[in-house]
């Protein structure tokens, strides 16, 4: 038993083999892709998916001319310009190029540049409309984590100084990503405990409310009234408040410790598919949208290319 | 101190707890006297769902016969970025008259203005392809849904707290 627990425990860094790396890159790409296209929506249609991914990105507008509430980088200059056609256009079509480059290898210091600046400007400038939305900061955070890594390896290796680790420049933006990724869960679950003054669990007794809230809002948003169907659950689950706070306090020391899954491949697989759960059982009651969250945890800490790989043993070692 | 830092790994999960740092005390820090505190793109320090309330409330838009609007087809924004931009100004005119007011009772007049803003803002942002739609509607009206739990159940009350007509 001890020696299974120091084996769990053990800090061994995720040296990513090559192959493994493709995967992980198209996943990314295809993630930045939804931003121009979402073609997310049609996920289980894959002719829809394809179309979507190649036509709508044509047609597809930033809205917004001004910025009346400036947030982020918006605070200290004028980000409209981005939403203009033509500097849009020629944006996406150069995100398109770079992301094709990215997933062929090239650094993602030259080949994530566009895509990330471009998202960040666009989120940006969305986010100073006077409403904040959070769907996109995960993925922008992650992406700009592993550019930053990409220079940063970049010029290291340039001025001959040892690298981080003795990762190669793919396993040290994946290593960099996988890092910030979970810096925002444990973020998430600190917030959770100042502004509830640490009575997240007690209060989760309230969910139902949220819920109910949460799936007119969305009826709202379609008027498809599949949404309206919650009322019995909500009662049941304000009758039965333990359901609640077993299913939305365990959230709470999930996220505040998911930086153990960052320790070695197996804890990741356990912290990444507990998050997923967690994500996918809010998904279910609350009619939030998660699918980046769900995907760059299967992409940087579930790996499930590499726990298919049979030969995934002989790769460790090396 | 060992076990600790065993536990925590600062050095090899330096990056991490540098987004930590970032964004759980710096942002909020630099931003504290902004709209937002806490929020900068995109770092954020998560704050939706930190505290669960017993009561809630949504927006919803119908036109002026009452009959409901599909927020995202019509206008292209979701439903929640809606309510946030009405709260996001009853933050503000709480603030403006000394912070001393709850959000939910501040006067009519006020919560018109600031569902009459939401409304001329939606028209602006509606899709190209939808304009034509949006103004066939000759007008809009934001309407205040609120939940809350009385006695161990669940009430709704729907009340409208602004009207643009065109």
């Amino acid at each position: 038993m001890k020696r299974l627990l120091d084996v769990l425990w053990r800090w061994e860094p995720m040296a990513h083999s090559r192959w493994e790396l493709v995967f992980m890159r198209v996943m990314v790409a295809l993630l930045i892709w939804d931003t121009h296209s979402a073609w997310v929506n049609q996920l289980w249609d894959p002719v829809a998916v394809i179309k979507a991914m190649a036509e709508r990105p044509f047609a597809w507008d930033i809205p917004f001319t001004a910025q009346p509430h400036p947030n982020g980088l918006a605070m200290w200059m004028d980000v409209t310009w981005v939403s203009t056609a033509a500097v849009e256009q020629t944006l996406r079509a150069l995100t398109f190029v770079s992301l094709i480059a990215y997933v062929a290898g090239v650094s993602a210091a030259w080949s994530l540049a566009i895509p990330v600046w471009f998202g960040i400007l666009a989120g940006t400038l969305s986010n100073s409309q006077g409403a904040i939305g959070h769907m996109t900061q995960g993925l922008h955070q992650v992406t700009l984590g592993i550019w930053m890594a990409s220079v940063w390896w970049a010029l290291r290796s340039r001025k001959g100084l040892p690298l981080w680790r003795g990762f190669n420049r793919g396993q040290c933006e994946a290593e960099v990503g996988r890092q910030v990724l979970i810096g925002g869960y444990v973020v998430s679950a600190v917030s959770k405990l100042i502004e509830s003054k640490a009575l997240w669990f007690v209060n989760a007794r309230y969910v139902p409310l949220h819920m109910l809230k949460n799936n007119e809002m969305k009826y709202a948003q379609s008027l498809d009234p599949a949404f309206l169907q919650m009322e019995g659950l909500s009662r049941l689950m304000l009758d039965h408040p333990v359901i609640c706070q077993l299913l939305f306090g365990v959230g709470l020391p999930l996220e505040l410790f998911a930086f153990v899954g960052l320790r070695n491949r197996k804890l990741a697989v356990i912290i990444g598919a507990l998050l997923i759960f967690f994500h996918w059982s809010v998904m279910q009651l609350m009619s939030l949208f998660f699918f980046f969250n769900i995907t760059l945890l299967l992409t940087f800490l579930v790996c499930p290319w590499w726990w298919l790989n049979p030969r995934r043993t002989a790769q460790e070692a090396t | 101190m060992h076990r600790l830092k065993d536990f925590f790994l600062f050095r090899e999960l330096a990056p991490h707890w540098a987004v930590v740092v970032l964004m759980a005390i710096l942002i909020p820090a630099l931003t504290a006297k902004t709209e937002k505190p806490g929020e900068f793109y995109p770092f954020s320090n998560y704050p939706m769902y930190d505290s669960f309330e017993p009561a809630t409330y949504y927006v919803k838009v119908t036109d002026t016969q009452d009959q409901q609007v599909a927020i995202g087809t019509t206008f292209g924004i979701a439903s929640s970025d809606v309510k946030k931009a009405f709260d996001r100004k009853l933050i503000a005119a709480k603030a403006a008259s000394g912070g001393k007011i709850k959000k939910a009772d501040l006067p009519p007049e006020i919560q018109q203005k600031a569902a009459i803003d939401v409304l001329q803002w939606l028209r602006t942002i509606s899709p190209p392809d939808q304009k034509a739609r949006v103004d066939a509607l000759h007008g809009l009206r934001l309407h205040r849904v609120d939940i809350t739990l009385e006695n161990g159940d669940l009430k709704r009350q729907s009340k409208p707290v602004g009207e643009i007509q065109y």
